[in-house]
């Protein structure tokens, strides 16, 4: 089970997905660059972020659930948002896809909706 | 000798003893006459008077003894009071009256005291010795500067007060004017002003009053500035007194509070609660089922819709269209069929994402700001004749708004944004078209802007003796929209 809770913190809205598909991934946001002097002195500058995460899920959902996945993102694309996802981990951030594309893969009769939907989610920690 | 031509003359200019008086005769014998018969003329001239009882004119200088009770016969009384003001004040050693009247100055600031008082008591006329005329004018006047602290400040009391009686006869006459003017001003004040005009007019001496009694006061405890301005005017040309009737005009103006100055101060201090809830179910995942509590936060967005929001699939019989104008009476149509899967529906918002120093993420996007919906449509299975009816209709209506029924019986506004995507054969009779189409649903454009909803109201009202009232309701809703 997964969940997108918002606004944050004043939490009013859920939303239940099923868990992702495999290759969900989540990553540090930090970044570093390297500058080598002409003695080969490496110095290297480094812009830590806070340690905040980024993930991204790949979800396949009915239909009338991605609309009301749409519904969702409409309402809180500027709110920070509440994730409990799959492993029970509790994240806070924002979703940071521009633009969220909806795409509509395959017939699913016994679906709600006739047809399944694949969306990706990006998300990144607020700090 | 009968005869007598004579001629005296005689003068006693300078006074003497008791019986000398000084007195100046003159006698002629003019003509001769008989018998008794004298022609004379007679001239005396008495040139002083010694003391008499009777004293043709009094005057007394400086007398504010108001002493109106006529022991002795005088013609003309005459009192002249002459105030001589210096600094600090004083008056003339001569004057008897307490008037009580100080003028002081304390030190050289711009001061400025005026006192100014006329009496004026005309009597004119005293038919009978004996009668009791009694005369009052009871003048008060008070100026009491307790601090000055240098700005400009004037405090002026004029009282001008006028009673004339033009004939003292048996009849009884009262004229009272009595004025009571009182100014406190406890603090800083801008102005107080208070301005009273009583004229009492009788016409004839019949026994008549008039009385005209005017209150004014005001209360400032700020420095506001309220204004009275009352005028009060009876009038009795001519009548006797039976039978006139009275005239009251009473006039009651009260104000208690001229304005609310109370100061209400609040804070909002942005307290709300929220609450969320999810109940498990085993379509939660599947179904349309959001799960929407409650919300007072102010600045809450709103929440989604808790309904699902189309009705999904297209009426019978019905197909995907490609329509112009968006909106209205379609004027060019083109019908194709069901988009292929993997069709996509892209949703983009303006935002602003900014990092803080402290590696905090903000993001920040104004309600308002541009909402994209872009839809990715390709079709399979195209006739030539249907690509040429697209590529026309594209052509046709090139950067125009248009309109589109999608597969599922949305009604879509906005443009086609890829007009140079080729259609592919990919069949002996077959063609594949693919583009993309930016706009919004009907559904979710403002309110207002294809529908019109009026509401007509008209009254009318006849005037005539038999009223009647006629309503006449009419609303009318007309609806733009038309689907194809």
């Amino acid at each position: 089970m997964f969940f997108l809770r918002a606004p944050y913190p004043a939490i009013q809205s859920s939303v239940a997905l099923p868990s992702p598909g495999w290759g969900d991934s989540v990553g540090l946001t930090s970044s570093l660059q390297i500058l080598r002097a002409m003695d080969g002195t490496r110095y290297t500058y480094v812009h830590e972020k806070g340690g905040r995460k980024r993930l991204q899920w790949d979800f396949t959902i009915a239909r009338h659930k991605a609309l009301e996945l749409r519904a969702f993102i409409r309402s809180y694309y500027r709110s920070q948002i509440q994730v409990i996802d799959h492993n029970e981990d509790t994240w806070v951030g924002y979703l940071i896809n521009n633009p969220f594309e909806h795409a509509a893969d395959e017939r699913a009769v016994d679906f709600p909706g006739g047809e399944t939907m694949t969306i990706t989610l990006e998300f990144e920690e607020a700090e | 000798m009968a005869l007598r031509v004579t001629r005296q003359f005689g003068e006693a200019l300078g006074a003497g003893d008791g019986s000398l008086r000084v007195t100046r005769q003159f006698g002629e014998v003019l003509g001769r006459g008989e018998g008794k018969l004298r022609v004379t003329r007679q001239y005396i001239e008495v040139l002083a008077l010694a003391s008499q009882t009777h004293e043709k004119s009094l005057t007394t200088a400086m007398s504010i003894t108001d002493n109106a009770h006529v022991p002795e016969r005088h013609e003309r009384i005459e009192d002249t009071l002459s105030l001589t003001e210096r600094v600090p004040a004083t008056f003339v050693e001569d004057l008897l009256d307490d008037l009580g009247i100080t003028q002081t100055t304390s030190r050289t600031l711009p001061y400025s005291l005026t006192s100014e008082l006329d009496l004026d008591d005309p009597f004119v006329y005293l038919h009978n010795v004996g009668e009791h005329i009694s005369i009052h004018e009871s003048l008060t006047f008070t100026q009491d500067i307790d601090f000055e602290s240098g700005l400009f400040n004037v405090m002026e009391t004029v009282m001008n007060m006028s009673d004339s009686v033009n004939e003292i006869g048996p009849r009884y006459k009262t004229v009272w004017t009595r004025i009571h003017l009182y100014q406190y001003m406890p603090s800083k004040f801008a102005r107080a002003e208070s301005t009273i005009n009583l004229v009492d007019l009788t016409g004839r001496d019949y026994k008549a009053e008039a009385s005209s009694t005017i209150s004014l006061s005001h209360d400032m405890w700020r420095s506001s500035t309220p204004t009275t301005d009352m005028t009060l005017v009876q009038s009795l040309d001519w009548g006797k007194t039976k039978g006139i009737p009275a005239q009251y005009l009473n006039l009651e103006h009260t104000i208690g509070l001229h304005g609310d100055w109370a100061r209400a101060m609040m804070n909002e201090l942005g307290i709300g609660h929220s609450l969320t809830y999810y109940l498990p179910d085993p379509c939660d995942t599947k179904a349309y089922t959001p799960f929407i509590g409650e919300s007072t936060v102010s600045d809450s967005p709103t929440a989604p819709d808790a309904d699902l929001p189309f009705t999904q699939g297209l009426l019978e019989g019905g197909r995907f269209l490609l329509l112009y104008p968006a909106l209205g009476e379609s004027t060019d149509v083109v019908e194709l069929r069901a988009p292929n899967l993997d069709n996509k529906e892209r949703q983009a918002f303006t935002r602003i994402n900014r990092e803080t120093r402290g590696g905090k993420l903000s993001v920040f996007a104004d309600p308002d700001w541009p909402k994209i919906n872009t839809l990715v449509l390709s079709f399979s299975g195209l006739t030539k004749t249907e690509v040429g009816e697209i590529h026309d209709f594209i052509q046709e209506h090139l950067g125009e708004e248009i309109g589109i029924i999608d597969w599922e019986g949305h009604q879509w506004a906005g443009v086609i944004t890829t007009p140079n995507e080729r259609a592919a054969q990919d069949g002996k009779h077959g063609f594949t078209l693919t583009f993309e189409f930016e706009g919004v649903l009907v559904e979710e454009m403002p309110s207002g802007s294809h529908m019109s909803v009026v509401d007509g109201f008209t009254h009318f009202f006849h005037k005539a003796r038999s009223l009647s009232n006629e309503l006449d309701l009419s609303q009318e809703a007309v609806e733009t929209v038309e689907s194809p």
